[in-house]
């Protein structure tokens, strides 16, 4: 067989086309609209025979959950256990067979291949994902709604960030998977700001914070903290990267809480960094004593580093 | 230990440049600098370096080449047999952040517990 060593420019300047393409194909929902039912049943079984399996039953559901519930319910399982989806003949297999279409259509080299090619293609493209056992093969529809943020994570602070035809979906902010208990208490600020105060993990509690800046704005954030802006410093970092920090406290002190000297009686303190590769907004927690955002942000690096060095990103990930 | 200013953060891990190595280190295993049970996700320097533990928490890295901090899943480590390359693999969230090669104090951001009023590693 040939190797290809080099694209021409020319040659290269078709990725694109591909690559825009297979995503259309998910993200504008044409493997959504288009499904056909007698073709999934028939790839499927096509590709059991391709295998050496016997052929299968080929049951189609709309969603990924809808394929656990449907193999608990296959397998006589009382407590439903989660099953592993297949890890090829699925929607995450578009990145290689749009790199193989362009092979495809403007080399010669694989033609051997092409049938076996087009047998994925037309599994795939009625399989979002699949659960394949002996005999059965349950098979999700794809989603029918995919929302994203700038980045291309998913991201909706207003319902579902992808959501199938049978009414299952998963929120995410900023990429970040979103437990539907959390989300649900973000529908209003008094239970969102309950939430914030019983939650550790910071991910969660930056998903909480997104969710009512975007729903609510400052004012509905700083509603959800009772507090008010203590400082507000923009710092620029080595490469052009600018990050503004913000101090806030609550406006009301109490009896329980503690400073970094042991006072009691002190309001809830808070400093906000904005994550440079998702976006996200945290609020950690710190110590009221703070007025200056600077020498806070300094003060929550590890522990060994001295407040000398600089607040100074070379690198901001 | 001797700082340098330059300081390079991904995420909750953030990375200080030292003007040498502090004695009485003791030399570990690569691992993860960090990693999140809810999301399995891990933090990672990839390429040739050396790592020891730091009392109290964190690391001290010796990186004797260009090395790259990946942020990503442990499914993606699939081909990936060791961290002794400097590869960038798929990411979770965050960039992969490039380290020049030197020696850096490595730990996680902190937050205040005003129940407690101590300073813990912030959790993920």
């Amino acid at each position: 067989m040939e190797k290809i060593e080099n694209l021409t420019p020319e040659q290269e300047a078709k990725l694109d086309h591909y690559k825009d393409k297979w995503l259309a194909k998910i993200f504008n929902y044409e493997f959504y609209k288009n499904h056909n039912e007698e073709k999934a049943i028939a790839s499927m079984k096509k590709l059991y025979k391709f295998c050496g399996l016997e052929e299968p039953e080929v049951i189609l559901v709309d969603s990924p959950m809808a394929c656990q519930l449907k193999v608990n319910e296959l397998m006589g399982n009382e407590k439903p256990i989660f099953e592993s989806f297949s890890s090829y003949i699925n929607a995450d297999d578009i990145s290689w067979l749009a790199f193989y279409e362009f092979f495809f259509d403007n080399f010669d080299i694989l033609d051997e291949f092409r049938d076996n090619y087009n047998l994925i293609v037309e599994c795939v493209e009625n399989s979002y994902l699949q659960i394949q056992m002996d005999k059965v093969c349950v098979v999700s529809k794809y989603p029918k709604s995919i929302k994203r943020n700038a980045n291309n994570d998913l991201h909706s602070v207003d319902g579902f960030a992808i959501e199938f035809a049978d009414g299952y979906g998963q929120h995410y902010v900023n990429g970040r998977f979103i437990e539907p208990e959390i989300f649900k208490e973000c529908e209003n600020i008094i239970n969102a700001k309950i939430a914030f105060h019983n939650n550790t993990n910071e991910d969660i509690k930056a998903a909480i914070i997104t969710i009512i800046k975007d729903k609510f704005g400052n004012e509905g954030l700083l509603e959800m903290l009772d507090a008010i802006v203590i400082d507000e410093k923009t710092v620029k970092h080595v490469g052009g990267y600018e990050e503004t920090i913000r101090l806030y406290q609550s406006k009301t002190s109490y009896p329980f809480l503690q400073n970094s000297k042991g006072e009691m009686d002190q309001p809830y303190a808070w400093i906000e960094f904005t994550c440079p590769s998702t976006n996200s907004v945290y609020l950690i927690d710190t110590c009221p004593t703070f007025k200056d955002a600077v020498k806070c942000a300094k003060w929550h690096r590890p522990s060994k580093v001295p407040m000398s060095v600089d607040y100074k990103w070379y690198s901001a990930n | 230990m001797k700082f340098e200013n330059v300081s390079l953060h991904q995420g909750d891990v953030q990375m200080f440049k030292l003007a040498e190595l502090p004695s009485g280190l003791n030399k570990v295993e690569k691992q993860y600098i960090a990693a999140s049970e809810r999301s399995g996700s891990f933090h990672a320097l990839f390429g040739s370096y050396d790592i020891y533990e730091v009392d109290g928490g964190g690391f001290v890295i010796d990186a004797h080449e260009e090395c790259v901090l990946n942020h990503s899943l442990q499914s993606e480590l699939n081909g990936v047999a060791t961290m002794d390359k400097a590869v960038v693999i798929p990411k979770k969230d965050h960039r992969h952040t490039i380290v020049p090669p030197g020696k850096y104090y490595v730990d996680i951001q902190t937050r205040f517990d005003p129940l407690e009023n101590t300073k813990k590693r912030v959790i993920d």
